[in-house]
């Protein structure tokens, strides 16, 4: 015989009985969940997980190099890259871009220690504009990190321009090793932001440093190691040889409107800056830095990493071999 | 007899079924979440909020310098502390100037004036180094001073930029570094920097080699103190500096207080052997000096003696007559500091 069924409003037992029955099943899902829930997110990769930096180079692009001078920086790279054909010469369409900016301190950007906002800024609405998927801006700053973006004014800039800003968190780092090399072996590397990436950009300033005597291109990538990297500064030309040859950018823009000559890598004066009124874009890391050192009042020669990393074959010492394009902004 | 089941309205079905759907999509959008994970940091991961908000007292100010503010400022953000294994957090290279003079640790504490609250363009940070000694703190002081800056009456030793403060009190070595050029800044610094020395009182340990530099031609605010590797030789430490003009010439003077005489000659001689080393050549001394030492090298002179426990000397001298007039005044106050 089928169940009757009955019509009309739900008396007080059934309403209890579903309301428990309900509650049950809420109380249930809620405790899987929390059983579930993961608040630290994924952890890094364990050592024997090693990943490889992909090759961002374009080879078929050669080694080039602008040299452009002038005071207004927007000018100057739209110039400087155009000057090697734009940056849709470097960015394609649907391209996931990478920039990794010196964002090293939480200073202000007037004291130039760490890359101009509003270059950061212009460069991710270049590469947007030439049709690039996304851009991405990243580094593992020596400061906090969110202190760093935050005071210095390019996480503002980034995200006002269009990008993506991915702060330095654990799940992102793995375990790398440079083939061959004695200081790169199996340390932790920010490789979760470049792992999809199709270009690599690195902007950063031309800085004095108390150790290596120059901070520019090259030793930008050192924002891309974890762990207690400050062990490699006993050994710093060779680290940054290393990092050279580790890292094969797209291209480097590095940014000498303003030099920082003395104290650095912080500085902290205004008295400690130059404006030297220059932008140098480069798809050699080597040479940027050979050129830049010009700016410190230096020689290549007069800066070991830029010799060992020539030697080790991550680029050209000899910037003037490059045959780079010069021009002037006023 | 069955139980009566009762039928449902098509607005309870209704309900049940968007019920349903709702938790569908809320499983499946974790599901994409955690799939396609993006690390990209929200506008909240990127800014940083004032000690408004945060608790209040001593849990807000660890490090305890927000105290030196005057009215008018305020601390923006929690103060920080950092020891000799993790100071290069916050200095990075710069760490490894103050472990060869003996740092002991660095507090910091960013600060606004009240009329910039909310502007996070405008700020100051307060870095207070404290050092094994008074001289530690000189050296740090005097080897980072920037040139052609203004002098302030604070402290033992103290100097203004554009956009900051920088003075030694006892041991300490202190930086005020602002985001703006210091205008309004300004008195807020030098308030700083007065609470900060009323309330820390320190001896003052006079430092005697700085009265040893003759002041005929000298630039008083070049005297600075080298722990190590002077003139790039590891063994000449604890070196004192002094840049001069005479006649128009340029050149430094130096000297550096031994232990002992025989330890001051021993130096005079290694760096008359290192210079030797590197090509360079003895030159006739022409003075009354006692073992004075004159070498030419890379277009220009090294005048190095040593006297009672003092080596000293004159570094890069392009004119002999010049670098041996220096010589003999160093030489001159030398004896009589030591009378």
């Amino acid at each position: 015989m089928s169940p009757k069924h009955e019509s009309g409003p739900i008396s007080r037992r059934e309403f209890l009985i579903r309301t428990a029955k309900a509650g049950a099943v809420i109380g249930a899902s809620g405790a899987v969940g929390f059983w579930l829930a993961d608040p630290l997110g994924p952890t890094a990769a364990s050592a024997d997980q090693q990943v490889s930096l992909p090759d961002f180079s374009v080879p078929s692009l050669g080694s080039s190099m602008s040299i452009v001078t002038g005071p207004d920086r927007i000018k100057t790279v739209g110039r400087a890259l155009g000057a090697l054909g734009g940056i849709e010469r470097f960015v394609k369409g649907g391209d996931r871009v990478v920039l990794k900016v010196n964002a090293a301190f939480a200073t202000p950007a007037v004291l130039s220690a760490t890359a101009n906002p509003q270059l950061v800024g212009e460069v991710v609405r270049l590469c947007l504009a030439a049709g690039a998927a996304s851009v991405t801006v990243t580094d593992n700053p020596i400061n906090d990190p969110r202190s760093c973006f935050a005071l210095t004014g390019i996480g503002r800039a980034a995200r006002a321009a269009g990008a993506k800003v991915v702060l330095p968190k654990a799940a992102l780092f793995g375990p790398a090793s440079l083939s061959g090399g004695r200081l790169i072996r199996n340390w932790p590397v920010l490789y979760g932001p470049l792992a999809r990436a199709d270009k690599l950009i690195g902007i950063a300033p031309v800085k004095d440093h108390s150790r290596s005597g120059a901070s520019m291109a090259m030793k930008n990538w050192y924002g891309l190691l974890g762990g207690r990297r400050n062990i490699f500064h006993q050994d710093i030309h060779n680290i940054i040889k290393e990092l050279a040859m580790f890292v094969r950018p797209t291209l480097v823009i590095l940014d000498g409107t303003v030099t920082m000559m003395t104290n650095g890598p912080t500085g902290g004066s205004l008295d400690d800056l130059k404006q030297t009124n220059t932008m140098i874009v480069s798809t050699d890391h080597v040479a940027a830095d050979a050129a830049g050192a010009e700016l410190l009042g230096k020689t290549a020669a007069n800066l070991p990493f830029i010799t060992k990393a020539a030697r080790a074959g991550a680029g050209v010492a000899d910037y003037e071999s490059l045959g780079p394009l010069r021009a002037d902004t006023g | 007899m069955s139980t009566p089941i009762r039928s449902h309205s098509k607005t309870e079905t209704a309900v049940s079924v968007a019920i349903l759907i709702g938790l569908v999509a809320i499983a499946a959008g974790v599901i994409w979440r955690g799939v396609f994970y993006d690390p990209a940091a929200s506008p909240a991961d990127l800014t940083l909020s004032p000690m408004a908000g945060e608790p209040s007292g001593l849990a807000s100010d660890p490090v305890g310098l927000a105290q030196y503010l005057g009215d008018g400022a305020r601390a923006w953000g929690r103060g920080e502390r950092f020891e000799p294994d993790d100071v290069f957090q916050k200095i990075n290279g710069r760490a490894e100037l103050y472990f060869a003079a003996g740092f002991i640790s660095l507090q910091c504490q960013r600060f606004q004036l009240a009329a910039d609250e909310g502007d996070s363009d405008r700020w100051t940070e307060a870095f207070v180094y404290e050092m094994a000694s008074h001289r530690a703190a000189f050296s740090v002081y005097s080897t980072q001073r920037r040139s052609g800056v203004e002098n302030v009456e604070l402290g033992d030793f103290a100097y203004r930029t554009a956009n900051g403060l920088y003075f030694v009190h006892g041991p300490f070595y202190v930086e005020l570094v602002s985001s703006v050029i210091t205008g309004q800044m300004a008195p807020a610094m030098l308030t700083f920097g007065g609470n900060f020395i009323a309330l820390n009182p320190a001896t003052r340990e006079p430092i005697a080699e700085l009265q040893m530099f003759a002041p005929d031609g000298l630039d008083p605010d070049s005297v600075l103190l080298l722990i190590n590797d002077a003139f790039g030789l590891g063994r000449l430490d604890n070196v004192f500096t002094a840049r001069y003009a005479i006649g128009g010439v340029q050149m430094t003077a130096f000297l550096s207080q031994r232990a002992t005489q025989q330890e001051a000659a021993e130096l005079a001689k290694v760096y008359f052997d290192s210079l030797m080393g590197l090509g360079g050549e003895e030159e006739p001394a022409d003075s009354d000096m006692a073992n004075l030492k004159v070498v030419k090298i890379m277009d220009g002179y090294e005048f190095i003696f040593s006297h009672g426990r003092f080596f000293a000397g004159v570094h890069a001298a392009p004119d002999k007559p010049a670098g041996a007039e220096l010589a003999r005044m160093l030489h001159r106050t030398i004896t009589e500091a030591r009378q």
